[in-house]
């Protein structure tokens, strides 16, 4: 999931209820409260941190395109016991090509 | 002389005085003679006309009586006088019917009827009950205070056949919603705060509602209450299978908190949402006694509750079946 609200920051910073929102129908830094004895982060830090998140999911798109595309895990372990058992590299030339090709279609 | 009837009834008695050895003229008698001719005077027998007369108890004789002669005077008492009946004797059966004018009666007890007839012949009645003649009670006057039914009347209480105030049987009476507004990582025992009253998308509660303060909640009122829990979760870490688990905690001596209901959703790997919902059903004998908290507990720190104040990811409802 791509974060897309300083909420998705605040969770990873402490575990429990340690915030909330004087308005929890207009979630904004002004509304954010804390309840605990906690530092309430600064809306700096949390819109930093959520930039900085983001960028991190958005730079992983390319491996959960692939991800989707890629011949399954049953289809590999197949492939590898025909070429190591029965000496039969035909499945294992025919994914690895696949892979090869999603490589290319989704580049780093 | 014997009478007949009452004695106190009598209009007059024959009266009688003896005179002997007398040389008056003037002679007191034991009455007092209406008039000369109620009397008889006879003088040594002999009847006495025009030669004398009377002035209250006396009698003056023209001449007067020699020592030798003897007098007697007979007389009426009383002749003419009205007969009084005795006080409280009067009977109705006495009376005549149709006998008795106004006039006879005290000015008080005409005054009155009077003013009795003018009530229902003459005057205009206004408020609950109006009109001239004929009386009729106005539209819309009859509230609840004019009725003699026993009870409470209010919002919750209905007028039974028997003329008494009454909760209905059976039905719904309450119910309320609560919702989680915020997200949180990890545990919570209880979820003690970010809760509030669902209040968006047509959202309405019925009767009263339920009290929530750091994360325990009251009843409004006895009963046997029926709670369903909503719990929606995300799992954060990677590359791991997880749990969440949402504990329904009651507690009946307002202290010790047992699992009434727990719920679970389990998570395969990855980014996963997931979500799952339980029920209770809670026999509220005491609203100061019985009470109920939710409890989060996750198989990882990094798994999100989900809490949102527009729309139910993590809820509670709480519904009053009926009485305990």
């Amino acid at each position: 999931m791509r974060p897309e609200h300083i909420e998705d920051i605040l969770v990873k910073l402490h575990t429990g209820q340690w915030f909330g929102w004087s308005d929890p129908k207009n979630r904004v830094y002004a509304n954010l409260i804390i309840h605990g004895g906690q530092d309430k982060p600064t809306q700096e830090h949390l819109e930093s941190e959520l930039a900085s998140m983001q960028a991190e999911y958005d730079a992983q798109e390319y491996a959960r395109n692939r991800q989707a595309e890629y011949p399954s895990i049953n289809d590999l372990i197949v492939a590898l016991w025909e070429n190591v058992v029965e000496e039969r590299a035909a499945s294992v030339i025919e994914l690895e090509a696949k892979r090869q090709a999603i490589k290319t279609k989704y580049p780093k | 002389m014997s009478y007949l009837g009452k004695v106190e009834l009598k209009s007059s008695d024959i009266r009688r005085v003896d005179v002997t050895s007398s040389t008056s003229a003037t002679h007191t008698l034991t009455w007092t003679p209406p008039s000369e001719q109620s009397l008889i005077i006879t003088i040594n027998g002999v009847k006495q006309q025009n030669n004398y007369s009377i002035s209250g108890v006396t009698l003056t004789l023209d001449t007067a009586l020699v020592a030798t002669d003897e007098m007697e005077v007979i007389g009426i008492n009383d002749i003419g006088t009205t007969t009084v009946p005795g006080d409280g004797t009067v009977t109705t059966t006495k009376i005549e019917d149709d006998a008795v004018t106004a006039d006879k009666l005290a000015n008080a007890i005409n005054t009155s009827i009077a003013a009795n007839t003018a009530k229902v012949t003459n005057a205009t009645h206004t408020g609950d009950v109006t009109g001239a003649t004929a009386l009729t009670i106005a539209s819309g006057a009859v509230d609840l205070a004019m009725l003699s039914a026993t009870g409470t009347a209010d919002a919750t209480t209905f007028l039974r056949g028997d003329n008494a105030w009454a909760a209905v049987a059976g039905g719904l009476s309450d119910a309320s919603q609560w919702r989680l507004t915020s997200n949180f990582a990890g545990d919570a025992d209880p979820i003690a705060s970010n809760l509030a009253v669902v209040d968006s998308d047509g959202y309405g509660s019925l009767g009263s509602a339920m009290t929530e303060s750091s994360g325990i909640f009251t009843f409004p009122s006895t009963g046997y209450w029926l709670i369903i829990c909503q719990y929606s979760a995300r799992y954060d870490a990677v590359g791991a299978s997880g749990y969440a688990m949402l504990k329904t905690q009651t507690t009946v001596n307002d202290g010790t908190y047992g699992d009434a209901a727990i719920i679970y959703t389990t998570f395969e790997s990855g980014t996963d949402y997931s979500s799952t919902n339980g029920q209770f059903l809670f026999d509220v004998t005491s609203t100061s006694t019985h009470k109920v908290r939710f409890r989060v507990d996750q198989s990882n720190t990094s798994n999100v509750t989900l809490g949102d104040g527009s729309k139910n990811m993590t809820a509670m409802t709480f519904m009053k079946l009926g009485a305990t």
